[in-house]
């Protein structure tokens, strides 16, 4: 199996290196970065990645839930949500967009790959499962 | 004047109206009646005197007859040329017969006569104009026997008396011849006559010559009214006396004399007298229906109008609407009396209502907390209002009434502020009739008391100002302002630090000296302990304490996905007391756990040995803090000296423990237990040793508001 490309939206530089080390170290390839929502869209429309780990609080007016709607509603990309604080309405808005995993930081390099791996795992299932529908409908 | 006075004195009026028009009407019918009655009966009397004057020659005429006066009473002498004539008559046939004149007329002769006074008894001579007279031709007196044989009665006026003359015819033979003449009998109409005629008739009788110059004024009066039509009228002389006047002629048919007759007015007196009695009965009969009339008047409708009447008055006076007026009977009256009553019914009900209203009106601006100013539009205060009861504290203590409070420290400064501050919003108000708004801050018991200040115009030039105590509010909204402020810090802290955290992993990734990547490690895992307690911090209710057997719980589960620790080998219990603790503490405390753990998960379960770590937090009343770390693992060298440890983990614990100025003791028993007991710092956060500090964020942030980004949700 072919490594999952990731792409991390992080605006904070020094801990997008971190995690972006971490994905390395833990045997997933990094397509890309990026510090805000549209960023963070444009390079999902252009890369196509397996998995978009997403930071909720980026500096500009899109938030990360917004950008994570957009991306998965258009590219069906799973995603994995990144954040120092986790208010239970934030919850609830990126539990909206589907069943994505919520990781608080800090997060150790397990918790982050157990995180991506469930997540893929679960994608897949469900993405054969809406694959399955389109194909049955005439 | 009162109803029953007025309706008295309209009986009485219209009663002594009726009484005069009686008397009016009565005078006028009764009396002329009377005055007919009085006129015949002067006129009769009148007549009955003028008649009574000429019976008196009726008699004359019988005692002419009788007598033979032809031959035997005179005797008569006639010269031969017929000129001389002579009676002889003595004195007391003239008395016999009352004459005064006895006189013959012979056709062609002198008429020739003799007289006598009855009073002196002496022979008089005849009135100057007699003889004249009866020469005249054209006197009846003397016209011929043969002509005429009638005995003529009448009045003869001589230029200096009056007689009352007859003549009778003589036609006989004598020695001397046949004599044709007339014997012409006369007497005195004067005042003896009248005498006479008055005794006879029993009246007063007067009498005057038609011709007489020195006529009294009532003659000459009536001269014009007598006439052959009326030859009687009447005239009331005085009071007491009516006089009939009668027209007497001269022997030629000519007015000669008037005659009086003055008779007391009897008749007059007694109709007086009857119309009198008769108004006098009336009177009586008038007072007593006016008695009547007014006593059932009273009775029926007076006294139950001023019954009434008292009845309302009553109510008005003591404003006792539940009073009510008496009713009596079944009439308009009393139908009136039920309609007040009615009425006063509805009022009671209404002014119920209103009190009612009132009380509530009153109970809601009572409820109104704000101080309220009555503002003229040239800055004066027209009135005041503090609230009753609970009025806002002053230096003297609490206000108990408007005045003791218009006399507190906060009063004065909130007045002043209202005229300084407000004066300009009360004239916008004023001219917008829109409410305006300001703040005012007023320094009180070496405090600041916040007031919000609402301006209302409440008439043409008068403004309400309601000032309501903001302090409280202000105070909360500053603490608020301040909590988010400091989660905010907090937040950017626990992004620092996760920074450094992974600028030690970075690190880390660039040495392959495995002691080197512990080292990294253990440094990394300190800093995470740090950071999580801001995690915690900023997420807390206030920002300043936190739910530390939350932060143990996190922190625990951290290490052991850190060391990679398998969780069914070994298993951490965790008992902490629930209670905040405050940053102080908090943060050693933290690092302290975080060594000592670290510790045990890296030491006391080598090769996959089993065991548990425990951590145990428990606080005493005295806020006495104990916190228990343990194993049962390995344990511990016996050399082990804490105050001398080599590693860097106890040497951070020993002093940290030092900063809590608290005490750790080390238990070897079962593999190792540490227990360190220290008291909380309380009441002084950090916040509170940088007063100044913040103050001046507080004051900058409020001068700025939120525009310049600074927010709980900005940052990440």
């Amino acid at each position: 199996m072919a490594l999952a490309r990731i792409l991390v939206v992080e605006d904070d530089m020094v801990i997008s290196m971190h995690i972006r080390g971490m994905l390395t170290s833990t045997g997933y390839s990094v397509c890309g970065k990026a510090s805000s929502g549209r960023e963070a869209i444009d390079k999902a429309g252009d890369m196509r990645p397996d998995l978009v780990l997403m930071d909720i609080i980026l500096q500009e007016s899109m938030d990360g839930i917004a950008a994570a709607q957009y991306i998965h509603a258009s590219y069906n990309i799973p995603i994995v949500f990144l954040s120092g604080c986790a208010d239970s309405e934030t919850l609830k808005r990126a539990r909206a967009i589907g069943h994505f995993a919520y990781l608080t930081k800090p997060f150790t390099d397990r918790e982050l790959d157990s995180a991506i791996k469930m997540t893929l795992n679960k994608y897949g299932v469900e993405g054969q499962r809406k694959d399955q529908e389109k194909a049955g409908t005439p | 004047m009162s109803l029953r006075n007025k309706a008295i004195i309209m009986i009485c009026v219209v009663f002594a109206a009726a009484l005069v028009l009686t008397f009016v009407v009565s005078q006028t019918v009764l009396m002329k009646r009377f005055a007919g009655l009085e006129r015949e009966n002067t006129r009769q009397n009148t007549e009955r005197a003028v008649s009574a004057l000429y019976k008196d020659f009726d008699s004359m005429n019988i005692t002419f007859d009788s007598t033979s006066f032809d031959t035997g009473s005179f005797y008569w002498v006639q010269d031969e040329n017929g000129t001389h004539m002579e009676i002889r008559m003595d004195g007391p046939s003239f008395v016999v017969m009352g004459l005064n004149f006895i006189v013959y007329t012979m056709p062609g002769l002198p008429p020739m006569g003799i007289g006598f006074d009855l009073q002196t008894a002496q022979p008089i001579p005849l009135p100057v104009g007699f003889a004249e007279e009866l020469a005249r031709s054209d006197n009846p007196l003397s016209v011929s026997p043969q002509i005429d044989s009638s005995s003529p009665t009448g009045i003869l006026v001589l230029p200096e008396t009056t007689l009352l003359v007859q003549s009778f015819p003589i036609n006989i033979n004598t020695g001397y011849g046949n004599i044709q003449g007339r014997t012409v009998f006369a007497r005195f109409l004067d005042a003896t006559e009248m005498g006479k005629l008055a005794e006879q008739t029993h009246l007063s009788l007067a009498l005057y010559r038609w011709d007489d110059s020195e006529m009294p004024a009532d003659f000459l009066a009536v001269q014009s009214r007598l006439s052959d039509e009326a030859p009687v009228v009447t005239q009331p002389l005085n009071k007491d006396t009516v006089a009939g006047y009668g027209l007497l002629k001269d022997v030629y048919g000519n007015p000669a004399m008037t005659i009086r007759a003055d008779m007391p007015r009897d008749i007059y007196h007694q109709g007086q007298q009857t119309v009198y009695w008769l108004i006098a009965y009336l009177a009586a009969a008038f007072v007593g229906f006016a008695l009547v009339v007014i006593i059932l008047m009273n009775r029926v409708i007076l006294s139950r109008l001023l019954g009434l009447s008292k009845g309302v008055d009553s109510v008005r006076e003591t404003g006792d609407l539940t009073e009510r007026v008496a009713v009596q009977g079944k009439d308009e009256l009393s139908r009136l009396g039920g309609a007040i009553n009615g009425m006063l019914g509805s009022l009671e009900g209404s002014q119920r209502e209103l009190a009612e209203r009132e009380a509530e009106k009153r109970a809601l601006l009572n409820a109104i907390p704000d101080l309220m100013f009555r503002v003229g539009e040239d800055g004066t205060i027209l009135d005041a209002r503090a609230t009753e009861g609970d009025g806002p504290a002053t230096t003297e203590g609490r206000a108990a009434d408007g005045k003791a409070y218009q006399e507190s420290l906060q009063y004065k400064a909130l007045s002043a502020e209202v005229i300084h501050r407000g004066l300009p919003l009360v004239r916008q108000a004023l001219q917008t009739r829109e409410t305006q708004m300001f703040e005012i801050q007023v320094p009180l018991n070496g405090d600041t008391a916040y007031y919000e200040a609402r301006v209302a115009a409440s008439s043409k030039n008068e403004a309400l100002v309601m000032v309501r105590d903001i302090t409280e509010k202000k105070h909360e909204e500053e603490a608020r302002r301040r909590g988010l402020l400091l989660k905010e810090i907090h937040h950017r802290v626990k992004n620092n630090l996760q920074v450094v955290s992974s600028l030690l992993y970075l690190q880390s990734t660039r040495v392959s000296d495995k002691n080197v990547i512990e080292m990294f490690k253990e440094s990394s895992n300190r800093v995470q302990s740090m950071s999580l307690i801001h995690q915690k911090l900023y997420q807390s209710k206030d920002a300043e304490s936190i739910d530390f057997a939350s932060y143990v719980h996190d922190l625990t589960g951290t290490l052991l996905r850190s060391y990679g620790v398998d969780q069914s080998a070994v298993k951490v219990m965790l008992n902490v007391d629930g209670a905040g603790l405050g940053m102080d503490s908090a943060l050693p405390c933290g690092l302290i756990i975080n060594e000592l753990v670290s510790n045990s998960l890296k030491h006391a379960f080598p090769r996959g040995r089993r065991g548990e770590v425990r951590i145990i937090v428990t606080r005493d009343e005295g806020d006495r803090i104990k916190l228990v770390v343990a194993d049962n693992g390995v344990g511990i060298p016996g050399h082990l000296d804490l105050q001398n440890a080599e590693s860097l983990g106890l040497q951070l614990v020993v002093n940290l423990v030092d900063q809590l100025r608290g005490t750790i003791t080390l238990n070897r028993e079962a593999g190792m237990e540490f227990t360190i007991a220290f008291r909380e710092a309380r009441g002084v956060s950090p916040i509170d040793r940088q007063q100044g500090e913040y103050e001046y964020s507080v004051t900058s942030l409020s001068g700025g508001g939120n525009g310049n980004g600074i927010g709980p949700n900005s940052g990440s």
